[in-house]
């Protein structure tokens, strides 16, 4: 079984209305404790120590994903940038593929946002898939919004 | 055209289809009424959580998002009444207009 994480990132600043895109389909890393958590959810647990990885977290730091990551270093905590369970979680039916995305709107000033991943609580919680963007976010302001898309393949 | 990097493939498993091009997949699955979305996302009036199934195939948009917009039953309502009060009330003065001119 192979599962594959696409990140795509846009963001769309509230006073001009420019549009940057950060990551566009980019490929992920899964950590080795989302795998756990992924046999675990599908396959051996008998009730819900594990619920789906459709919650999303971002970090400002430089980061490089490694398969041992279990928390994603600098997670934003504030700001309207903290970790949320993503608005719209869905599934194509017939299809290996699942979107999880959800808009951050920013409630305070960001340097540079650069990575996300997803986990399967809105704290603490298993990190399943995490990437960095292909270019930083740039400075954020309150208002300015954040869509980040995470789009899945599972198959054999 | 836009390719999906790192080895990921959109497969088909009904009609055997697969590919690592976005605009093919999207046209694939749209052209395909046995694909529908299912799953949650939040109501874009009240943020109240929606769960949804047999929505028509949402392309992935060239931003890589799929932008999947729905009301809640509720909001439905509120909204459509509002429109048949709009549309009563404009069609009132229409006819008050006409009354009036005469």
């Amino acid at each position: 079984m192979t599962s594959h994480g696409l990140l795509s990132v846009v963001v769309k600043k509230a006073k001009t209305g420019e549009v940057v895109q950060c990551a566009k389909l980019k490929h992920n890393l899964l950590t080795n404790n989302g795998r756990d958590g992924f046999h675990n959810l599908i396959y051996t647990n008998a009730s819900g120590t594990y619920r789906a990885f459709y919650a999303i977290g971002l970090t400002e730091s430089t980061i490089t994903p490694a398969d041992t990551d279990t928390t994603l270093t600098g997670e934003i905590s504030t700001n309207g940038l903290a970790r949320v369970d993503a608005g719209t979680h869905s599934h194509t039916t017939g299809t290996n593929t699942s979107l999880v995305e959800h808009t951050f709107t920013a409630t305070g000033a960001f340097t540079n946002v650069q990575a996300s991943a997803t986990f399967n609580a809105t704290s603490s919680g298993t990190m399943g898939h995490i990437a960095t963007f292909a270019t930083g976010s740039g400075t954020l302001a309150t208002n300015d919004t954040l869509k980040v898309s995470w789009t899945f393949t599972l198959d054999d | 055209m836009s390719i999906i990097e790192g080895g990921a493939t959109f497969r088909c498993g009904i009609h055997g289809f697969e590919t690592q091009n976005i605009d093919e997949w999207n046209d694939h699955c749209h052209n395909n009424p046995d694909h529908t979305e299912e799953g949650f996302t939040q109501c874009i009036s009240c943020g109240t959580d929606i769960q949804f199934s047999g929505l028509p195939f949402h392309k992935l948009g060239p931003d890589g998002s799929k932008n999947i917009q729905l009301r809640c039953e509720d909001c439905e309502n509120k909204m459509m009444g509002n429109v048949r009060r709009v549309t009563k009330k404009s069609t009132q003065q229409q006819q008050g207009g006409s009354l009036g001119s005469v």
